[in-house]
């Protein structure tokens, strides 16, 4: 969609080309956090706080979400991609969903903070994205994902609407790569119940209040949901709550940051994207203008996921 | 109920999740006596820079 933001003096670029090639800028980054020696027993972890500075005695399994990163920068044909189509780069992506595999525990749960940790959002958000990741590159898994999608189904964040879409996604993208429908009904339950507390709180809890932010991240993890189940009515109640959502963003991509829950003030923009919002313009000229938080001010840990959310924008 | 018969049904309660074993709960004590970051999880993405903050 034009998005009347001219990123180049030659021509006029559309929003989401002009948030896809912010995302492009940050792969070198995210190359450079990778283990991308085969022969190395790390090969694959993105973590390199673990695998190379040894400053952590355990990997983050969010890190490997640059999996999706690497994929989606891998298969974005454009003529300021230069990874587009480049083999190594692919090599790179299965490499971080193979590493992510080893990482789970026996119960299917991964860890962020501390061994052990069974969290809820680092298990939801890197199945999301290495479980697409897969489907993305058309790869099989090389471990057994019903573990993990059986942790998912049996656990939640209630607190949390954003990783409890996240896990809804996850689970969902699960069903279809392991061909089972249960944990497509398990994603249908898990979207159902967001809806009905949305609905009756109007907004999506984050810890007990509504966050701009956090609500755009529930937003596009509904979005991958909707698209891998085939859900139409999350589909128009995502379009619906795009609607409501766009009206806090202003013309140069911002929003109000005091009154969050959470202190956000990024905005993921993939579900602006999906439901062909035109507040998907205000944000790329944000992020032209320098006047929003966008992937290259964050920290590695923050700019993978958000990297990702500006290429979904151009698909698939 | 038998000594031997509790026995057993705190062994299935165990095995069901219902009562964890010692070492979950010594792991959930320790967690929350010392990793700062199971207390306060809300601000994580929050205070990176935007412009406003140099006004």
């Amino acid at each position: 969609m034009k998005g009347g933001v001219k990123a180049d003096k030659d021509r006029e670029m559309d929003a989401a080309e002009v948030l896809a090639l912010e995302a492009i800028r940050q792969v070198p980054r995210a190359i450079g956090l990778a283990d991308r020696d085969p022969a190395g027993r790390t090969y694959g972890c993105a973590d390199r706080y673990f695998w190379h500075y040894k400053f952590h005695d355990f990997p983050n399994a969010r890190f490997q979400e640059t999996s999706e990163l690497f994929a989606r920068a891998f298969l974005f044909r454009h003529p300021s991609n230069p990874f587009a189509g480049k083999e190594h780069v692919r090599d790179w992506a299965i490499a971080a969903v193979r590493f992510w595999e080893r990482m789970a525990r026996s119960d299917g749960s991964f860890d962020e903070a501390y061994p052990y940790e069974r969290s809820f959002c680092a298990t939801a958000f890197s199945a999301m994205h290495a479980v697409k990741t897969l489907l993305l590159l058309s790869e099989k898994p090389s471990s057994n994902l019903r573990t993990v999608g059986q942790w998912l189904a049996f656990h939640d964040s209630p607190d949390t609407a954003n990783q409890r879409s996240a896990s809804a996604a996850a689970l969902a993208l699960i069903g279809v790569i392991e061909g089972s429908d249960m944990f497509g009904r398990s994603a249908g339950r898990r979207a159902a119940a967001l809806w009905e507390e949305q609905t009756r709180l109007g907004y999506f809890n984050e810890y007990g209040g509504k966050d701009i932010g956090y609500t755009s991240i529930t937003l596009s993890a509904l979005a991958v949901y909707a698209a891998a189940s085939g859900d139409a009515e999350s589909a128009a109640r995502i379009k619906s709550a795009v609607t409501e959502l766009s009206t806090s963003i202003r013309p140069d991509g911002r929003y109000d940051y005091g009154d969050q829950s959470r202190a956000t003030r990024f905005l993921y923009p993939f579900a602006l994207a999906r439901a062909g919002d035109a507040a998907l313009s205000n944000v790329a000229r944000g992020v032209t203008e320098d006047s929003i938080l966008k992937p290259s001010w964050m920290d590695d840990r923050y700019m993978i996921p958000f990297a990702v959310d500006y290429l979904r924008c151009v698909g698939p | 109920m038998t000594p031997i018969r509790l026995v057993l049904f705190r062994l299935f309660l165990i095995f069901w999740g219902w009562i964890p074993p010692v070492g979950v709960w010594l792991h959930k004590i320790l967690v929350s006596l010392f990793v700062k970051r199971s207390r306060s999880p809300y601000g994580a993405s929050s205070r990176f820079y935007t412009p406003e903050d140099l006004t």
